[in-house]
């Protein structure tokens, strides 16, 4: 169990920056999932907590430790990997108990750790296989039990869930969490899934481009989004952006600078009795929710989220938005959340 | 398959004639040999010498094994063995080195040592013969299973063979094993090696005959009789000018000398297959 | 090239490229660097000291008509070596090709030659072929053909061609079969539809498709017939009648040990090695070609 401190983290490679400065507290048994899309540096930022890359500068730490200088092993953390790297010639038990033979842990313990961390991933069966014969869901948890029976202080996640079929993967993430939360050992993990990391988090970090947008609680970062970039990114289907603005009493929008409202936070109302009126393109009904696409009189393309039970409004049909004016986000040029009384200023920190 | 396009009777049969009919030029100098030592020197002076195997089988081979012509062939067959499994074991050992020194580490030479030994790959032992003699020669190891073993472990092809092997483990199993607790040298050992393993498998096969059959180098570095390899120990039986030499016991000999190289490609062919496609690529 | 992960060890890669360099240096880089050497001199009748000659030993060897018919000796030998060997091994292959059943076992019998060395092989053809007791003489005396090859220059080169070529079909089938059942069974049948008879079909579309492999398989042969066949002329016909059969790796040795003559010898090292450098090269070039094709 340890808490993680991340200070100024910065990393280049050849003369390139591509970790432009991270900071971040992470208490004990906290589940952190660091989200971002591909190429943002997440993996990097995992990887360096992991020893596995080096820092360019600033420092981490694990429990009262700097580890910057040590080893893997040194740090006393597991890791599970993307491709779950199995030892293919290894048996499952083998896979789980090689760490432990490395560190001359005696055989009885040995045995009881791996037997006690099958049976919680019902690997049971299967200790004696190799890993070919196992499917991706096996080969998946045995790669979560070589992480368990090393009782670390810290579990990294690689994106372990990428190669799974859609199905397993909403299995596998309650499973996950599950256990986490069981063990009680602190979690960092690594997703480009924003769904992955609304469910999994006690808190995320959103990255974007080597730099951590925000850190917070799901529901915060959701309802209170600190840039552009975070307001769509998280949140399916992704808030609606207008160059026009559309509360009331407002003028034009400064140049560069929009507005952000969420589908599900949009009425639809007669034409003339909301904000603003609206024309509809098309629906995608879904069942348990309809998707409105259309176009906003100010010229702004928008979605609006509907009960599926309500009947479908017809293609170029008017009608107008009601919208709760506190709902609608307001971002500067630069994307970051403007106005006073936003709770959350632009270095990523929560306040 | 290329031809089965169509399927006529005749079609089939033709083709299987001419197998067997390509089967039995390349088997026939073999037979004629085998046949050849099963009998005797008087069936054989006067031609045509019989086409079906004769009675002598034991007693030509017994006179091969124990007196042979210039050494006795069991003495020649332990001497090849000797070299063939030194050649192929040591250079598997050096170069699953090298090629994981070249692969897994950065080091300051490593580049220049990449391309030395690439140039390694140029020279086949043929074309430096006279020099590498007197290397051998003048460190005293004419005559010495050392001096047949170590100048033909020089090259490089293994090491080129083991580091494209070693390129396709993937990154994160030698992540895993990092953070597993494992160093270079366990990795190597747990984890690399038996990973390896059917590729070393496939390469000793080559390796083992490519020993083996040796002739040039162990012609100009044995003068001693008692260290003749079997390959170029049957030169020595040959006769030159009017000799008359015992062709019955060269025949045997000769299928002694075949034996072992045969048994391996015939026997582990799969393997023999593999390694010498991998060792071309 | 690059391995994402490597270790930070200091000594430790030097300690494992140690055994390697030092057996490459000193039976590789030492001898070759003295042939290197040596071919500029020439050592003084009394074998005491050497006299520096610079390209002298190259000049005498480019002059010298033994030399020069050696090129020529190479040459068709290597030519005539590998259109044997490649012809006779892409027929069978054809053939083992079109079997479905039992292509396994003629792939047994037809590839342990690949086993035997090149100087047993010299040896089963020349016992075949002794001019006094062998069966094929025999054979063809019984068809009034005289046979000796130690007398007759063109027989000597017939024989070695063929002891050489026997051992190497081996090879050549192995990867012409495996060449072969690459080729998508589709683009046959698409060409068969379209009409085109079975000779057609191998020369404008097998043959094509066959091309990596021939290529490669030419550039092997060569090399095997200019190095890996000195057992086979060695134990035949020690290079004669009179120079007939001595190739150019043969001359190295026999003027290098038997005639004795170390800068001659060691200038025609050199030579070698700009040609197997060549062949090497091209070989390589090749390689990389096969892998995009």
């Amino acid at each position: 169990m340890a808490e993680i401190k991340l200070e100024a983290i910065k990393k280049n490679y050849g003369r390139t920056e591509v970790i432009h400065g991270i900071d971040a507290e992470i208490s004990d048994g906290e589940f952190i999932v660091i989200v971002g899309p591909s190429g943002c540096g997440k993996s990097t930022l995992l990887r360096m907590v992991a020893g596995l890359e080096t820092i360019t500068s600033g420092d981490i730490h694990i429990g009262n430790r700097v580890v910057n200088k040590l080893e893997p092993r040194e740090r006393d953390i597991a890791m599970v990997f993307q491709n779950y790297a199995l030892y293919p010639h290894m048996s499952v038990f083998d896979n789980m108990a090689y760490g432990l033979k490395i560190a001359n842990v005696p055989k009885p313990e040995i045995l009881s750790r791996v037997n006690e961390a099958a049976r919680m991933l019902e690997l049971e069966p299967y200790l004696d296989r190799k890993p070919r014969q196992l499917s991706g869901g096996q080969r998946q948890r045995v790669a979560m039990g070589r992480a368990i029976v090393r009782k670390p202080a810290v579990f990294l996640f690689d994106e372990p869930l990428s190669n799974l079929d859609a199905k397993l993967r909403v299995q596998m993430r309650l499973e996950i969490k599950a256990l986490q939360r069981k063990l009680g050992v602190t979690a960092l993990y690594v997703t480009h899934d924003q769904v992955e990391a609304m469910t999994l988090a006690d808190r995320m970090i959103v990255m974007n481009a080597g730099v951590a947008e925000q850190v917070g609680a799901p529901l915060e970062v959701y309802a209170n989004p600190a840039t552009l970039f975070v307001a769509g990114f998280i949140g399916s289907p992704p808030m609606n952006v207008l160059s026009h603005d559309i509360r009331p009493g407002r003028g034009a929008l400064d140049p560069g600078a929009v507005i952000g409202v969420r589908p599900e936070h949009i009425d639809l109302v007669a034409p003339g009795a909301g904000l603003i009126d609206f024309d509809v393109a098309f629906c995608e009904p879904l069942g348990a929710e309809t998707l409105v696409h259309g176009v906003t009189a100010a010229g702004d393309k928008l979605v609006v989220r509907i009960d599926g039970e309500v009947k479908l409004p017809a293609d170029g049909t008017r009608v107008g938005l009601a919208i709760d004016p506190a709902r609608i986000l307001a971002f500067d040029a630069a994307g970051r959340r403007s106005e006073i009384g936003d709770r959350c200023d632009n270095s990523g920190s929560e306040r | 398959m290329i031809g089965m396009v169509e399927k006529r009777g005749i079609g089939t049969w033709l083709t299987h004639a001419g197998l067997i009919f390509g089967i039995a030029v390349i088997c026939f100098p073999i037979w004629i040999a085998f046949v050849a030592s099963t009998v005797t020197q008087d069936d054989l002076i006067r031609p045509p010498m019989p086409l079906l195997p004769g009675p002598h089988f034991v007693e030509n081979y017994l006179e091969a094994l124990l007196t042979g012509g210039v050494a006795p062939v069991w003495q020649m067959l332990l001497n090849s063995l000797v070299m063939a499994l030194g050649i192929t074991i040591g250079k598997i050992i050096i170069s699953l080195l090298s090629a994981y020194a070249i692969v897994y580490f950065k080091f300051r030479f490593r580049m220049l040592f990449f391309w030395l030994i690439f140039m390694t790959l140029m020279l086949p032992v043929e074309v430096r013969i006279v020099p590498t003699y007197e290397v051998v020669a003048s460190l005293g190891l004419l005559n010495s299973y050392t001096g047949l073993i170590l100048p033909l472990i020089a090259s490089a092809t293994a090491t080129f063979l083991f580091r494209q092997l070693f390129m396709t483990i993937p990154d994160e199993l030698t992540e895993a094993a990092r953070v597993d607790g494992a160093g270079p040298v366990r990795f190597f050992i747990d984890i690399l090696l038996p990973m390896s393993r059917t590729n070393i498998a496939a390469l000793f096969v080559i390796l083992f005959i490519y020993g083996w059959n040796q002739y040039l180098w162990p012609l100009l570095v044995t003068t001693d009789p008692s260290m003749n390899t079997v390959i170029m120990g049957i030169k020595q039986m040959l006769p030159t000018g009017d000799q008359t030499v015992e062709w019955p016991v060269i025949m045997a000999t000769a299928m002694l000398a075949m034996l072992p190289p045969v048994l391996v490609v015939v026997g582990m062919q799969k393997l023999f297959v593999k390694g010498l496609v991998e060792s071309e690529k | 090239m690059e391995k994402r992960v490597v270790f930070d060890n200091r000594w430790l890669p030097y300690l494992l490229v140690t055994p390697q360099l030092l057996v490459t240096f000193v039976f590789f880089f030492w001898p070759a660097g003295q042939a290197i050497y040596q071919s500029a001199f020439i050592p003084d009748p009394f074998g005491l000291k050497t006299q520096f000659v610079g390209f002298g030993n190259f000049e005498y060897l480019f002059g010298n008509r033994y030399y020069r018919e050696s090129f020529l000796t190479t040459a068709v030998f290597s030519v005539l070596v590998t259109v044997s060997a490649m012809s006779f091994a892409l027929w069978l292959a054809v053939l083992a090709d079109r079997v479905i059943k039992g292509s396994g076992a003629y792939r047994t019998l037809l590839i342990w030659p690949y086993a035997v060395a090149p100087a047993i092989a010299g040896v089963l053809w020349l016992f075949m072929f002794n001019p006094f007791t062998g069966i094929i003489t025999w054979a063809l005396s019984q068809m009034g053909y005289a046979w000796n090859h130690t007398l007759d220059g063109g027989q000597a080169m017939a024989l070695v061609v063929a002891a050489s070529a026997w051992k190497q079909i081996s090879y050549n089938f192995l990867f012409f079969l495996a060449g072969l059942q690459a080729i998508p069974k589709s683009v046959i049948e698409a060409a068969a539809i379209d009409g085109a008879s079975f000779w057609r079909r191998f020369w404008t579309i097998v043959f094509p498709l066959l091309s990596p492999t021939t290529f490669f398989l030419l550039v092997v042969n060569i090399i095997y017939a200019f190095f890996d066949t000195f057992g086979v002329i060695h134990t035949i016909t020690k290079g004669g009648p009179e120079q007939s059969t001595t190739i150019l790796v043969y001359k190295v040795f026999s003027d290098g040990f038997v005639g004795q003559d170390l800068g001659s010898s060691a200038a025609q090292s050199v030579v070698l090695l700009g040609l197997v450098g060549i062949l090497t090269v091209v070989q390589f070039r090749f390689i990389e070609r096969r892998v995009h094709y």
